[in-house]
């Protein structure tokens, strides 16, 4: 609908309300049954949750390791480092890349090379550090991608742009760019769920904004849940209620606010009323989700016991399974502590022991229950880190500062490519040599396995249109299935 | 049987006349209503008398006297039977093409054709009867009518499937002519108009089917029109009878494309809007326009991304109406893109799942591809309802009441079905065997159901084409470490009455636990924990989860303080860190515990340079037992136990005697943080106390910060009298 006519149609509306004074019911009825009724829906789809092509991915479980994981102690394998450790990094190599302000006050930048051993994995023959024993034993089901490369040299910077597609704030996360083009499948969840975790190693922020719907309906805000033994607050009915009494309740508050909708004809109240529905329903549908005590000594044993402790990033990758099997469009897990400036010897196996089991479970208990191919899993930071140290060079131990122009990620199920490694990184582990992948091409190639045509899915804010993509990114087809 | 051949004699000539009548003087004659019923059996009847046809002109070209005058009762009967099915033909088709959208060159050729063979037919039975003729005319005729036919044959088939049918399978999936290859030479049209029209409206408006007298095909069909006059007014948008029609309302008749059909998307509309706009010059290249052209663009991307294929596109659209009504919180159904008619479905809360959730699926049964009832008490009438969808391809049964018998009745009618997911259920090898039983199926995904481990391989071995997958099975020998217990307070600083309460999620672990002691709990030392536990004074407890199978986990340690005696007031005598300053002294005397994993909360004092005393007074001589200090480790962060903790007393400020100290346990090794207890005995009775706290001067050698001065960080200090020392 055009602006105008939106706006002649919100007029007559008020004054047909107004003077009659009935019939509100009826249109908080029909705004619920049909959320995009009043919306300011502009995406480009004539119908609204049907993509543009067919899907190979239907759902995203993304495993964000927050802090940034070192590329060179994960998948990128560089002997030379360890050969030629302690030596300076050739300028011609670092081409007056922006340093940190953790580093710039450094004269000299020694390389260093991996102290965990590598191996190759799977046919493909994928070299994976010893500290990922179990994500290397799905070698054969994921796609590595060497040639990540962003933007940003700082956390926030890097993680908002990785989220939502730019560095500032305030444009719509991934999650909710996907909530708004494909809606939620099952209407009992939110379609956006967001869990946090925290490892030993140093961490760094984890900000809501991150999960913001930015200028999007906020319906289509992630929900996060609390990493507790009850990860959905206040969901048990308050002592004395029932639930026909919530229900009436609900009703007649959803009547009110709609004839403050019609006074008013602020978006946000009618995604108030959508919110209490879906809280209400979320009473029947979370709890079944929430339970650990029925999971069977199988999946235990094959998530790690840890999934059984709530807030822990196996409990997590465990909730994940099971919101994604129940239709959660995008489940996105956070686990802080990938920051190793310092100490990287003794916190990144630490790290990494948190996550690879649960990781690389969650890639097999989707095969085993035929939902692999239809959820794209991800793995990986905000940007890599780099090839010489922060500080001076020791034998015992060493650092390692951010570095924007290369790192890791894999991907597994929903349509990508299983089984290889894709781009390549210089023998220095610096700079890339062949097929880069930037965070726009990343967004595009997610959206393309989710069936959407990334300059396609548009909103238009402030009197122009807005992409995850904004104006650029290829969609990586070497990668496709 | 003379009266019979007589009969089928005069009615055939009689057919033949009325067929001839009509197609010499079809514009003057009107078709009779109710016979256009008939043309409706055409597709039907058709088949017939082309076998039957060939058949007889085949024996009759290739046959010799004696097979001849043997075969002559056959012929007999053969020969009217042939041409009275043929002129049926003939005229069911006549009728049919009187039907709205058959028009055309071919439509002409075959209509002419069938004609043709029909008197043929009707000749051949003639001659043959009347039996004057030489047999080498009737051959020529069999030859001819042989040839006639093979190509109304062929029109016909065109009419119906399109030009290159057969051929069609040699070409590669995705391939849309005009969108490839495009250079600065390429017009505008081709690239940007045409791969719109030949995916939106070319499978009706084509020169075989030319629905409303229209060929879309070309720019120069387009150009001759339609029935209706001109398709579009170059530069007039508005008036421009293609958008006209597409911009009607979906139910009104003229509305293009009409229901049922693939819908134009707004993208598309835009474009045939902007060509129109612009002037709709068919001639115009690429390269006549500037970069930035909006067709350009468009046309450039077109041949740019390749879409993936579609696999069910030859489907009908259900009504959009249809499928939004079928979406209810407990299930949803969706529509694979926007191209795609197929259909999926999935249900949620088994509580509302009954025999009609699928049931009501019945209106778009052709459509649905994909049904995901996983969780769902599923029942064998249910499973009997797939057999209504005759395209479904995939479906998820995990986690529901499945039985082999279940599965069987689920297969029998799902000729489609390559997919099919049945973990966690009851599936036994023999509901499995089933599945092989039957072509198409491509993977099966059977963990966690009574299939054996021996027995995947003998399937895996039998049936190497279908995808197995039986999923994890953990290692036996693997031995995993449990993890600690989870202590369920959430305050260390417990209330009156509170308890300490310790759990684990695991079903059948023991907990085994110890308090104040020096020793540490293990699998077989220490106590049973058997429900919460009830303490008075400063409490450490450490405590291990056991279980057979698994490793003991590792040490779960936390401390308590019950409230002490309160002191009238609190005084820092030395000044702690600027960054760590918290509420000052009353920090120390204000029950409120600091955050174990965040020493910027405010709850912690921070001391480096100097060394921590704080004075108490409690305003008259009070008899002490203990005096405890909680303190920080979290030896990342530089923060130590302290190097050593002094009390002193006096009952004149300023005058102290020590009554107590105690150096803490310092760290070997990067522990995990923890806020530890400092219980000091002092059994005294005193006016005021001093609390002397000093941080370590030097970090241990392992350190990263080795030989750098650490911290020593206090939230709380307690006093007990003495009848509450620790007890159990």
């Amino acid at each position: 609908m055009n602006e105008f006519l939106k706006h002649q149609f919100n007029i007559t509306r008020r004054h047909f309300f107004g003077k009659i004074g009935a019939g509100i019911g009826g249109a908080a009825l029909g705004s619920l049954l049909i959320p995009d009724l009043f919306s300011g829906s502009d995406s480009g789809l004539p119908l609204p949750g049907i993509p543009h092509f067919a899907p190979k991915a239907k759902r995203i479980i993304y495993l964000f390791q927050n802090g940034a994981p070192s590329q060179l102690e994960s998948f990128d394998y560089k002997p030379m480092l360890v050969q030629r450790a302690g030596e300076d990094l050739p300028a011609s190599i670092r081409m007056g890349q922006r340093l940190t302000g953790m580093t710039s006050g450094q004269t000299k930048f020694p390389m260093v090379g991996s102290w965990f051993k590598f191996n190759q994995h799977g046919k493909s023959g994928a070299w994976i550090s010893e500290i990922f024993p179990h994500i290397a034993s799905i070698a054969d089901d994921i796609c590595i991608i060497k040639t990540m490369h962003t933007e940003a040299i700082n956390h926030d910077p890097a993680l908002t742009f990785m989220q939502t597609g730019a560095q500032q704030g305030n444009r719509p996360s991934m999650g909710a760019w996907l909530s708004y083009g494909l809606g939620s499948e099952n209407k009992n969840l939110p379609a956006f769920c967001v869990l946090l975790s925290r490892g030993k190693g140093n961490g760094q922020g984890v900000y809501d904004k991150l999960w913001t719907n930015g200028f999007l309906d906020s319906v289509h805000q992630g929900v996060k849940f609390s990493a507790s033994e009850e990860p959905v607050l206040y969901l048990n009915d308050p002592q004395g209620m029932d639930q026909t009494q919530r229900r009436e309740m609900l009703d007649k508050v959803a009547e009110l606010n709609s004839k403050s909708f019609e006074d008013f004809g602020d978006p946000e109240i009618k995604t108030r009323i959508e919110q209490y529905e879906l809280a209400y329903r979320m009473q029947t549908s979370v709890p079944e989700l929430t339970d650990l005590s029925k999971e069977p000594d199988h999946i235990i044993k094959m998530y790690g016991p840890e999934c059984l402790v709530p807030g822990t990033f196996a409990a997590n990758a465990l909730l994940a399974r099971k919101l994604s099997e129940s239709g959660v469009r995008f489940v996105q897990l956070y686990h802080q502590g990938w920051d190793q400036h310092g100490n990287l010897t003794g916190e990144m196996p630490i790290q990494a022991m948190d996550v690879d089991r649960a990781s690389a479970a969650l890639v097999k208990d989707l095969k085993q229950r035929g939902l692999l191919d239809e959820t794209l899993v991800i793995w990986g930071g905000e940007f890599g880190r780099t090839n010489y140290c922060q500080g001076n060079f020791t034998k015992e131990n060493y650092g390692r500062d951010h570095h924007p122009r290369c790192y890791s990620i894999w991907m597994a199920g929903g349509g990508v490519k299983p089984g290889i490694v894709h781009g390549e990184t210089d023998e220095f582990g610096y700079n890339i040599v062949e097929n880069p992948v930037h965070i726009n091409d990343f967004h595009a190639t997610i959206l393309h396995l989710m069936g959407l045509d990334h300059e396609k899915l548009t909103y238009k804010h402030l009197g122009r249109r807005y992409r995850l993509t904004d104006v650029a990114g290829k969609v990586v087809k070497p990668i496709l299935a | 049987m003379k009266r019979f051949k007589l009969a089928a004699a005069w009615f055939i000539v009689f057919l033949n006349a009325a067929l001839l009548t009509q197609v010499l003087f079809h514009e003057q004659l009107s078709f009779p209503l109710v016979l256009q019923m008939v043309g409706r059996l055409h597709p039907a009847l058709l088949h017939l008398p082309i076998g039957l046809m060939l058949l007889v002109c085949g024996l009759l070209i290739f046959s010799t006297d004696t097979f001849r005058s043997a075969s002559k009762p056959m012929m007999e009967l053969l020969l009217p039977l042939t041409a009275l099915l043929t002129v049926l033909s003939a005229l069911s088709g006549l009728a049919l093409s009187t039907e709205e959208g058959y028009a055309g060159d071919v439509l002409f050729r075959h209509m002419n054709l069938g004609t043709a063979l029909s008197i043929l037919a009707a000749l051949l039975y003639f001659a043959y009867d009347y039996g004057k003729f030489k047999i080498q005319v009737i051959k020529g005729v069999s030859a001819l009518a042989f040839v006639v036919v093979v190509f109304t044959g062929h029109y016909g088939a065109v009419i119906t499937h399109g030009e290159d049918f057969i051929t069609g399978v040699l070409k590669t999936p995705g391939d849309n002519s005009g969108a490839e290859n495009i250079t600065d030479s390429t017009t505008l049209f081709t690239a940007a108009v045409m791969p719109v029209l030949d995916k939106k409206c070319n499978s009706c408006h084509n020169p075989s089917k030319k629905k409303g007298g229209l060929d879309m095909t070309s720019a120069e069909k387009l150009l001759e029109g339609g029935e209706d006059g001109a398709v579009w007014v170059p530069g007039k948008p508005e008036e421009s009878l293609m958008l006209q029609r597409i911009h009607l309302p979906a139910d009104n008749d003229d509305h293009m494309p009409p229901t049922g059909k693939a819908q134009l998307t707004k993208e598309e509309i835009a474009v045939l809007r902007l060509f129109i706009s612009t002037g709709a010059d068919v001639s115009k290249t690429l390269a006549s326009v500037e970069e930035g052209d909006s067709l350009r663009w468009y046309a450039t991307r077109t041949a740019s991304t390749s879409q993936p294929t579609a696999r069910f596109s030859n489907l009908d659209f259900a009504d959009s109406k249809t499928i939004k009504d079928l979406n209810t919180p407990s299930r949803s159904v969706a529509q694979l893109s926007l191209d795609e008619p197929a259909l999926l479905a999935s249900f949620f809360l088994a509580a509302r799942f009954n025999e009609n959730s699928v049931k009501e699926l019945s209106s778009v049964a052709e459509q649905m591809v994909e049904i995901n009832l996983s969780g769902m008490p599923v029942t064998i009438e249910t499973l009997k309802q797939l057999s209504n969808f005759p395209n479904l391809n995939k479906i998820n049964l995990n986690k529901t009441p499945l039985t082999d018998d279940m599965l069987i009745e689920c297969l029998k009618n799902t000729p489609a079905l390559e997919v099919i997911s049945v973990a966690s259920t009851k599936v036994t090898l023999k509901g499995l065997r089933v599945l092989t039983k039957r072509n198409g199926i491509k993977s099966v995904y059977c963990w966690d159901t009574q299939v054996k481990p021996e027995e995947f391989s003998s399937l895996r071995k039998d049936f190497p084409s279908i995808e197995w997958n039986e999923g994890f099975r953990p290692d036996e020998k693997e031995i995993l470490r449990l993890t600690p217990p989870i202590l369920v307070n959430e305050n260390r600083i417990l209330s009156p009455n509170e308890t300490i309460k310790l759990k684990h999620n695991l079903p059948g672990v023991t907990i085994r636990y110890l308090v104040n002691a020096d020793v540490l709990p293990d699998s077989v030392n220490g106590d049973v924990y058997a429900g919460p536990l009830r303490v008075t004074g400063p409490t450490t407890i450490r405590a291990r989860a056991v279980k057979s199978g698994w490793k003991s986990s590792t040490l779960m340690e936390a401390s308590f303080f019950t409230s002490g005696v309160k002191p009238a007031s609190a005084k820092l005598l030395t000044p702690p860190n600027k960054d760590y300053r918290a509420k000052g002294s009353e920090t120390l005397i204000d029950a409120t515990a600091g955050d174990q994993e965040n020493f910027r909360d405010g709850q912690w004092l921070g001391y480096k340079e100097n060394v921590l005393s704080a004075e108490f007074d409690f305003g008259e001589p009070k008899s002490l037992g203990t005096v405890a200090v909680s303190y920080l480790k979290n030896i990342g962060s530089y923060i130590m136990p302290p190097l050593s903790i002094e009390i002193w007393g006096g009952n004149l400020p300023g005058q102290y005697q020590k009554v107590g100290s105690l150096k803490p346990v310092q760290p070997l090794k990067y522990d995990p943080n923890l806020t530890e207890a400092a219980r000091i005995p002092v059994n005294a009775a005193y006016k005021y106390w001093k609390v002397v706290v000093a941080p370590v001067s030097k970090l241990p050698l392992w350190h990263g910060g080795k030989g750098e001065k650490g911290w020593v960080m206090i939230d709380e200090i307690f006093f007990y009298e003495k009848s509450a020392e620790p007890i159990l």
